[in-house]
């Protein structure tokens, strides 16, 4: 190109690019910047026009291809000087990179997953070592303890009561480890267009009863993004923790007014679950909200399982999910997925 | 065993009535004071200590997983007590956990003075008053 950016010449290999990447046959003379698409024609005519300063560039770019593929370049801008030692041109040198690319970009997938997989190995670790241990040390206590003809009758009854709630523990915690590791397998199978309206409609008719003698107003807008394709069952237990959540953690004093609303910008799909509970002091408990058996509420039954399970199943389904709360104002939580 | 002073802290209930069953059987004391929240018995051993100005010989299990307040928060606010409290009293961590990292994280605990697995035997309650009385 010269100083005003008109093509003066190309070889072979840039021809191709330009008819199979832009779309368009190279010709002397031509303005180079109408070559690169709308959006990026403001930034490449400003890098070009840095390279005739002096100021060469180089970056990693990727291009669709007509068959729904894309290709990675690595582009360079370096500017062509005279006998005078004076720029009079530009020259756009680009080298197919897409090989390197794609298996650095499956390398960071594979790292990811790894780590991923490393976080659920230590969590399982953490169970077994905690929470399934718990109830098989009670009943070992008792074990020992009914062995002790001196026990009064009373003492014996304590005992044995307690013997049953520790196996019915025991098996609790069975019931989850199984449910925690069918999540963090990966699911891509089952996927189906899912609409939020349906969720939240099915949900309300589980919890009808609970709605209605609580007096709780569930609002939702789901008119500028009301589904998305994915695994329906994960989704609706996101959906159906979040509300059951809101109910369970409500204020006493007030109306509960839950508010469900979806938007779609800057490719990204995100839902929004709003209520006026509870809420959670994220200052002092804000990193242990996801974790598994953590709980926030003493006079509330739980048992902590519900927001770890909401957090698995956002994240295997390729979302984010992140929140903010104040005592006695109300909780939010922000679902995040990239289109 | 007189004079001394027993306090059960976890949240599962059943462990500290199970504490309690195994104190009063084996070491004939039947007075167990018994937390299933770990701010409620700071707050004991601050006022009881406060009444008096001195303070028995106090034996006291904790939890280490608990929710709200955990162990080591627990041991943490301990930690900023009273010299006589802390000197009188004997945290003993009873803990369901087999994971080896929270015994090494107690033994480095200068307030802890003794970590046990659930389920505890008489035969460790009668070791545990045997030391305590040696002044180990």
């Amino acid at each position: 190109m010269d100083k005003n950016l008109s093509i003066v010449s190309f070889n072979k290999p840039a021809e191709k690019f330009s008819e199979e990447d832009l779309h368009k046959t190279l010709a002397v003379g031509k303005d180079a910047i109408g070559y690169f698409s709308a959006e990026r024609q403001a930034f490449m005519r400003k890098k070009l026009m840095d390279a005739l300063d002096g100021k060469p560039m180089n970056h990693e770019v990727k291009y669709s291809q007509t068959d729904g593929t894309s290709r990675w370049y690595y582009m360079r801008f370096y500017p062509v000087n005279n006998q005078d030692k004076k720029v009079f041109g530009v020259v756009i040198a680009l080298n197919d990179v897409t090989e390197r690319k794609t298996s650095e970009i499956q390398r960071q997938k594979i790292t990811q997953e790894l780590l991923q997989r490393n976080k659920a190995q230590e969590q399982f670790t953490f169970i077994v070592s905690h929470n399934l241990r718990s109830p098989v040390a009670n009943i070992l206590g008792v074990s020992q303890l009914l062995n002790d003809v001196g026990l009064t009758n009373e003492e014996r009854n304590e005992m044995i009561n307690g013997l049953v709630v520790s196996a019915k523990k025991l098996d609790e915690v069975i019931v989850d480890l199984s449910q925690i590791l069918h999540v963090t397998k990966s699911v891509k199978e089952n996927e189906e267009v899912v609409k939020f309206s349906d969720l939240v409609h099915d949900i309300e008719t589980n919890l009808a009863e609970r709605i209605e003698s609580n007096q709780i107003k569930i609002i939702s807008h789901f008119s500028e993004c009301g589904e998305m394709r994915t695994v329906k069952s994960y989704l609706h237990s996101v959906f159906y923790n979040l509300i059951s959540n809101s109910i369970k953690y409500r204020r006493h004093d007030i109306d509960t007014v839950i508010e469900i609303t979806s938007s779609c910008k800057n490719k990204q799909l995100q839902i929004k679950f709003k209520d006026n509970g509870l809420g959670i002091d994220l200052e002092q408990k804000g990193d242990q909200v996801f974790g598994l058996y953590k709980r926030f509420h003493k006079n509330v039954e739980g048992r902590g399982m519900g927001l770890y399970m909401v957090k698995a199943q956002v994240e295997s389904l390729g979302g984010s999910i992140s929140l903010s709360s104040k005592i006695n104002e109300g909780t939010e939580f922000l679902i995040t997925f990239s289109l | 065993m007189n004079g001394y002073k027993f306090i059960s802290v976890d949240d599962d209930d059943f462990n500290n009535s199970l504490c309690k069953l195994l104190i009063r059987r084996t070491l004939k004391i039947n007075e167990v004071n018994t937390f299933t929240e770990g701010e409620k018995a700071l707050e004991y051993l601050v006022t009881s200590f406060k009444k008096t100005g001195e303070q028995e010989v106090t034996v006291l299990f904790l939890d280490i997983n608990m929710p709200n307040m955990d162990g080591w928060e627990f041991l943490e606010y301990f930690n900023k007590l009273d010299s006589t409290i802390k000197k009188n009293t004997h945290i003993c961590i009873l803990s369901s956990s087999i994971d080896s990292r929270d015994k090494e994280k107690a033994e480095k605990d200068s307030n802890v003075f003794r970590y046990f697995v659930k389920p505890l035997s008489s035969e460790t309650l009668l070791e545990l008053m045997n030391d305590i009385d040696k002044g180990k």
